[in-house]
């Protein structure tokens, strides 16, 4: 059986410091602007009981991607095990993948964000210019799960560096994987789920 | 979570219903022509009526495309837009609006020089009609294809598309074909009017119906309805969708005038209702916050 990717966010043990977000941003150049992972804060309670959660978001892959069906021109595509990706090549710009994720984990890249680059200056450092590469102006973006380093048995990088260890990543095909076994014994739940598009990601709390 | 409360939260890292950003004026104006043109052919298809024909014709053909053009990407690519007839409504819009445009035209010239024998015209006009129909109603499908925006994902979508471009397009029919086909055809006129008058009243029912289902359906739908009635939204939706597409446009149309003033007046008011919605319906969008069950 093919390996079906699918990865675990702990509730309990993020503590909100955004390394996800700065990782991802990192390994994927992501531009200015634009998150593909990003720990959303929350506050609960009246004061003077009040606490405040963190919510750990990113693409959940659905098994059933709206994203994917709604394409017209076929550039979002599933992979054999399981990843949700764009073909930007294929893509046209329309929009359609970003109005119908649930979870608004999709983006369509602009032109000045490519041109100004991260510090707002107008040229492009040459970090930015080896990572922009890889992107086409006016293409919808979003997660890969990072691919390529899974490809290679590495982790995604959001999930290697988080200091807390909340992002648990795995096959989920495997019982024996990691984030199997914590949806087993924590009681596991997909983001929206009443909206049946069946996340590859799940919380615990 | 259940039982918590939102606030409505741009691009800041907080928990909250997020605005859709990615659908705006562009996309609104594009559908737009493509309702009033493909309802303005449907409707004046009835009575061959030649200049209804054209300008119908020339709204979805042209107009809407460059509209779209603009919003696309990469509109060099537009061409893919058809490739995913399976599942996208998109894809299956771009069929219709191919359908329309390639037989209506070949529809139009055919009435003006009958070229075609009655079977092959015949065929001819139904795919046209066809094509016309989908172009009218694929907005809807588009629309309601959208799961977490509550306010979209409602069946009442396609039919609200639909009856928008008929209204259109019998209140074009009507203010051009007054002074020609219609001073003739006084049956044809008593006609129009009265569904024009009976669209407004469905399209009010069903507006009421879109916000009383989405502001049940779900805390987001619940804020959505909440931006459109009192909120951000409330001046386009009462003002321009409401008190001028709707009650403005039907106590004008109640008169039956067939002055060539009240039905310029009408059909603008129903217009500026028509395009009002649709801006309203992507400026309102919200998605629900990403967890529903959680217990922290």
């Amino acid at each position: 059986m093919t390996e079906k990717w699918g990865m675990v966010l702990d509730l309990k043990r993020c503590i909100g410091c955004n390394a996800c977000t700065v990782a991802c941003k990192q390994e994927n150049s992501v531009p200015a602007g634009i998150n593909w992972t990003e720990t959303l804060s929350e506050e609960i309670g009246t004061y003077p009981n009040v606490t405040r959660v963190y919510v750990p978001t990113i693409c959940n892959h659905c098994e059933d991607a709206p994203c994917a069906r709604v394409c017209p021109t076929t550039a979002t595509f599933t992979t054999d095990d399981g990843l949700v990706l764009v073909d930007d090549e294929k893509c046209i710009g329309c929009g359609a993948c970003i109005t119908a994720c649930p979870y608004k984990k999709r983006a369509k890249l602009k032109k000045e964000p490519l041109e100004v680059g991260l510090h707002n200056s107008g040229k492009l450092t040459p970090f930015e210019e080896q990572g922009y590469v890889r992107f086409t102006e006016g293409t919808a973006i979003k997660c890969t799960f990072c691919h390529e380093r899974v490809a290679q048995g590495i982790d995604p990088a959001c999930t290697l560096t988080c200091p807390t260890e909340a992002r648990i990543f795995g096959d989920l095909n495997d019982p024996e994987s990691a984030p199997r076994k914590l949806i087993q014994a924590r009681k596991g739940y997909q983001p929206l789920a009443e909206l049946n598009t069946n996340p590859k990601v799940f919380y615990v709390d | 979570m259940a039982n918590r409360t939102y606030d409505i939260v741009g691009d800041e890292f907080k928990v909250g219903y997020r605005k859709q950003d990615a659908w705006g004026w562009k996309i609104a104006l594009a559908f737009f022509f493509g309702d009033v043109g493909a309802g303005t052919f449907f409707v004046s298809a009835f009575f061959d009526y030649m200049p209804g024909l054209i300008f119908g014709w020339l709204l979805t053909t042209f107009f809407k495309p460059a509209a779209l053009l603009m919003h696309l990407g990469r509109p060099e690519r537009f061409w893919r837009a058809i490739m995913n007839l399976k599942s996208a409504w998109i894809s299956r819009g771009v069929l219709g609006a191919i359908l329309f445009t390639g037989f209506g035209f070949i529809h139009m010239v055919n009435l003006k020089w009958s070229f075609l024998n009655p079977g092959l015209s015949s065929i001819v006009f139904f795919l046209a009609m066809a094509g016309c129909f989908i172009v009218m109603i694929y907005l809807g499908y588009v629309l309601s294809h959208s799961p977490a925006i509550t306010l979209w994902s409602s069946g009442l979508m396609p039919l609200i598309s639909l009856v928008y471009g008929i209204m259109g397009g019998v209140t074009m029919t009507l203010l051009f074909g007054v002074n020609s086909f219609l001073a003739d055809n006084p049956e044809a006129l008593r006609f129009l009017k009265l569904t024009e008058l009976s669209l407004i009243i469905v399209t009010f029912i069903m507006l009421a119906s879109m916000l009383h289902g989405a502001a049940y359906k779900s805390r987001a739908g619940m804020a959505t309805v909440l931006q459109l009635i009192i909120g951000e939204h409330a001046k386009w939706f009462w003002g321009y969708v409401i008190l001028i597409g709707i009650i403005g446009a039907g106590l004008l149309a109640l008169t039956g005038s067939v002055s060539i003033f009240i039905l310029l007046l009408v059909a603008i008011m129903e217009l500026i209702g028509d395009i009002g919605l649709k801006m309203v319906l992507f400026k309102s969008g919200l998605y629900a916050p990403p967890l529903s069950h959680s217990t922290v």
